[in-house]
């Protein structure tokens, strides 16, 4: 009998092939690319190329011991990256595009072909197949604006992998960027650092706690971006902070208007430098038509970074209505209320911080927004940047 | 004075506070409009809410403290959607410390207002309590004939 000697060969190298492939030094080892390990966080760039039909084969090392990871791929201009699945190391689809799709539910914008920057963090939720130790593959897919795949294309790659499977405490590194000057203004400064302290609570509820630092960039326009398209100001404030910490931008306008309080460069936004990894803050929208931050205004403001922020690790808006009010999409978590209505989301949501406005029971008096809901929670710490 | 008149007086100011400025209805619907954390309808949708669009939206801007953006809001659409009925109220607007952040609204706006209207605009505001804040983004505008008054 010949294969009984091959086949007890070939099960220990099995056994030993994470081992060797993926544990070195206790770390996601082996992974493709210059790679850093900081503080539990594994970052490793490379540049690759799409295949026949128009997609890129990421490998994705994990040990034990990963809490998840995160992708963020760029294309050149013109061209749109999203995801197109994630396979686990058993060859089983944890994600595939057309799953969240075409429904009205959301998971992750980084199935959607929105920029030449995509980010994917997985899992999202506690739903999701969890990481389990091998080789996952996430494609990549790269398409033009009339959405034909596009092969032969330079993909520049970023993954990340955080050594923490903790979902109950976490830390969160934040950045905060007063542009223009605006660090010179007591009246910004206050109200922004009154505010954190409100986000901190807010979090520290729920297990994650914020370590904030505070920087300039003075030679950066008050005028930010909409972070829906991005800037290259964005990036260049970004790359002067490190691959664990999320950004957040101090300016007076977003997008050209002070319509915009705050916007958050994805759901979910990315840990590295890119035109979008920032959430963008206008104080002015958060001072009111006094310009001065009361009580009230802080409070809010607060509750806005946890909002903003909340979108870039990961969160959509529980419900999310039409001009006329009617619900018409929600978030993918099985605990915050499919509510069918204003009145019953109102009651059933209206003081939950990702809720998509204030709910002000009389005028000028509204509900405090500071609630997250377990499934919310879990997707806070299952971010890469929670570590 | 009785202990009941005192009594009615000591409460008389809580009550006069928690009144406050009540809105109409259509400025309620305003405000329910723009209180949104993102704002994607815009404020062309504000148009079939409000018969008097421009003096609620006025009222809004200068009456509204919670969430802080409808008041900016409010500024930021009557001054594209009613400019000349606006102009009174931006007036008042750069020429008041207490309606700062309803001033950098409006200079937002000024280069695309009436030259005379957005002249007289800038007037109000370089020469008023505000001078300090405003010159500078004055100086930025595009328009030559307005940013050359930043300069003293």
């Amino acid at each position: 009998m010949s294969t009984a000697p091959t086949r007890a060969r070939v099960l220990p190298l099995l056994v030993l092939l994470p081992a060797l492939g993926c544990e070195t030094d206790g770390k996601n080892a082996s992974n493709e690319g210059d790679c850093t390990d900081v503080d539990g966080l594994q970052t490793c760039r490379y540049t690759t190329t799409t295949v026949s039909p128009g997609v890129a084969s990421l490998d994705i090392n994990v040990n034990g011991s990963a809490g998840a990871f995160l992708v963020t791929a760029e294309a050149r201009d013109g061209l749109y990256v999203s995801t197109e699945q994630a396979l686990d190391p058993d060859g089983d689809a944890a994600l595939h595009w057309e799953d969240w799709y075409y429904g009205d539910n959301h998971l992750t914008a980084g199935i959607l072909p929105l920029s030449s920057e995509m980010h994917l963090n997985w899992p999202v939720r506690d739903d999701d197949t969890q990481l389990f130790s091998g080789t996952w593959t996430v494609d990549v897919a790269v398409i033009d604006y009339d959405g034909y795949y596009m092969k032969g294309e330079q993909v520049d790659i970023v993954t990340q992998v955080k050594q923490d499977d903790n979902l109950n405490v976490g830390n969160v590194n934040a950045r905060i960027v007063y542009v223009d000057g605006l660090d010179a203004d007591a009246e910004v400064t206050a109200g922004t650092e009154a505010a954190v302290e409100v986000w901190r609570e807010i979090w520290g509820a729920y297990g994650l706690s914020l370590t904030v630092a505070y920087d300039t960039a003075t030679d950066v326009s008050a005028a930010l971006p909409s972070m829906t398209d991005g800037g290259p100001e964005i990036e260049a404030i970004s790359l002067a902070g490190t691959d664990d910490d999320f950004t957040v931008v101090i300016g007076e306008t977003v997008g050209g208007t002070y319509d915009i309080y705050g916007e958050a460069g994805g759901i979910p936004g990315t840990l590295v430098a890119n035109d979008h990894s920032a959430v963008a803050i206008s104080w002015v929208t958060n001072a009111g038509g006094d310009g001065v931050f009361s009580d009230d205004d802080i409070r809010i403001y607060g509750e806005t970074l946890a909002h903003e922020v909340g979108h870039y690790m990961g969160l959509f808006h529980p419900v999310d209505y039409d001009q006329r009010y009617v619900p018409y999409a929600w978030d993918a978590l099985s605990d915050t209320d499919e509510c069918g209505d204003l009145d019953s989301c109102d009651t059933a949501l209206g003081d939950n911080n990702m809720y998509p406005f204030p709910v002000c029971p009389s005028f000028d008096n509204c509900t405090h927004q500071q609630v997250l809901s377990a499934d919310q929670t879990g997707v806070l710490h299952r971010h890469t940047g929670a570590l | 004075m009785n202990r009941t008149t005192a009594l009615l007086l000591a409460a008389l100011p809580t009550a006069a506070l928690a009144e406050g400025p009540q809105p109409s209805d259509s400025q309620m619907a305003l405000y329910r409009a723009l209180s949104g954390r993102h704002f994607e309808a815009g404020c062309a949708a504000l148009v079939e809410l409000s018969p008097t669009l421009a003096d609620d939206l006025v009222w809004l801007a200068e009456n509204t403290h919670q969430p802080a953006w409808v008041a900016i809001r409010a500024a930021d659409c009557v001054l594209d959607l009613k400019p000349a009925e606006a102009d009174t109220a931006a007036r008042r607007w750069m020429g008041s410390e207490d309606h700062k952040g309803l001033a950098l609204v409006t200079v937002q706006h000024l280069d695309t207002l009436p030259l005379e209207q957005s002249t007289a605009l800038v007037q109000a505001g370089l020469s008023g309590p505000l001078a300090d804040t405003l010159r500078p983004r004055v100086a930025r505008l595009h328009t030559p004939e307005l940013s050359a008054l930043a300069t003293p």
